[in-house]
């Protein structure tokens, strides 16, 4: 019942998997503007077929996206209905039904194919990318701002805390969950608001054991006499190779093309 | 060992650790934590920094995270994350557990409507009412309870008024 992933990175070795973090941030960041740009269906469908080669370079099977929009169908849904409701509202004193109706429905389209693309591209980041070499190729992009005083290196260690432990906190709400049910708590009777009650005899036991937990992960670093991120070295350093300003470049040339066109 | 270091060795696991727990309450519920209507049951954790204003930072980061790995993409990620940050630090300010929990309530709903009506043309009005519901049952409903239930054990010192 609790077996969710986090994330949804997709292991294998691929030209996509090998870019740095921080090349595939900045062209998500690139194609989320682009996607403001786009008035037609056919830069939708250039968009399409630029995200099917990706994933075909990418060696993810394309089917894999659909699991990116699952969740989201229903605001896609919402939106689509909204679209074809209120556009046709405001026309409709001039012209009869079936013009407002398919204008509407245009737009619904238009609408629903911009959130669809929006979560696919930043889907397609964090399939092609781990979840601890975002948050180092984050940590890369937020440097500068130490020199106003942001402390990056701590901000690092606590993302790297927090996704090393959410696994870990998973595991726990399982187990949890469990020994909960044993007890004779039923998580899916009653209606929606019994149901979100049902949960308060996990959520607190969770409380309490990350605070606890908490605390011994301080006892520990300290033990390992941890002093602050100052003056860390890293494992794995992050660095553009030629295949990261080739891509970029790629990105740049698109968007331009595509204001363009 | 100096106690200032003691007290930033401290204050990073203790946010590296709250963090991953807003995750994976929101993962957990998944279901219906995304997406206009929400009731993100993680939320509840938005009054955290009315006790601890280290919250602030964790609540930012587990909502950086959350809505990097579900979510409605870039912006979410980007806007969502930066009004929790907003929100978890005027709660901090609060002088009560029980309008502690107005600012995320508005801020989210004012403002996670303004992106989402910007981008979706979703109605604006609409979106913030709904947002609004999801956010009071998930703070009101569960948080208030459930911290009045639990502050005693997690701190001595807990008051439910500054």
């Amino acid at each position: 019942m609790f077996r969710l992933t986090v994330g949804q990175y997709f292991p294998v070795d691929s030209w996509f998997h090998r870019l740095d973090p921080r090349t595939k941030i900045l062209s998500t960041l690139f194609f989320a503007v682009l996607i403001f740009f786009i008035h037609s269906f056919l830069d939708y469908l250039a968009l399409f077929i630029l995200l099917y080669l990706f994933y075909i370079i990418a060696k993810i099977p394309f089917t894999y996206l659909i699991n990116g929009i699952k969740p989201i169908l229903f605001l896609i849904a919402i939106t689509f209905i909204f679209q074809v409701f209120f556009y046709g509202e405001e026309t409709l004193f001039k012209i009869w039904i079936l013009p407002v109706y398919k204008e509407g429905l245009i737009r619904g389209a238009y609408l629903s194919l911009r959130i669809i693309f929006l979560v696919i591209f930043t889907s397609f980041l964090t399939q092609t990318t781990p979840p601890l070499d975002i948050a180092d190729g984050l940590e890369a992009l937020l440097r500068p701002l130490k020199r106003v005083g942001v402390p990056v290196s701590e901000i690092a260690l606590m993302m790297s805390i927090s996704l090393r432990f959410i696994p870990l906190l998973q595991s726990e709400v399982e187990r949890i969950a469990k020994a909960q049910m044993a007890r004779g708590i039923e998580l899916n009777k009653g209606n929606f608001i019994k149901r979100i009650y049902n949960y308060i005899p996990i959520l607190i036991p969770l409380f309490l054991s990350s605070f606890r937990r908490a605390e011994e992960l301080a006892i520990a670093m300290e033990a390992r006499c941890f002093k602050g991120g100052e003056g860390r070295t890293k494992l794995r350093e992050l660095k553009f190779r030629r295949d990261d300003y080739i891509f970029i470049g790629f990105t740049i040339l698109f968007f331009v093309l595509i204001l363009w066109l | 060992m100096s106690t200032k270091n003691r007290k930033i060795v401290q204050d990073i696991s203790w946010i590296g650790i709250i963090s991953a727990l807003y995750v994976v309450i929101t993962i957990v519920f998944a279901p219906i934590s995304y997406g206009p209507i929400q009731v993100r049951i993680s939320e509840a954790l938005t009054l955290l920094p009315f006790f601890d204003p280290r919250a602030i930072y964790a609540l930012f980061l587990g909502c950086l995270f959350s809505n990097i790995f579900g979510g409605l993409g870039i912006y979410d990620i980007i806007f969502g994350s930066l009004l929790t940050l907003i929100a978890a630090f005027l709660t901090s300010k609060m002088k009560n557990i029980y309008i502690a929990g107005i600012p995320p309530v508005l801020i989210n709903a004012f403002g996670v409507s303004l992106y989402l009506s910007l981008l979706f043309k979703l109605p604006y009005l609409l979106t913030v009412l709904y947002i609004a519901i999801g956010e009071s049952i998930s703070v009101y409903a569960i948080g208030v309870p459930l911290f009045l239930y639990i502050g005693k054990r997690i701190y001595k010192d807990w008051r439910f008024s500054k």
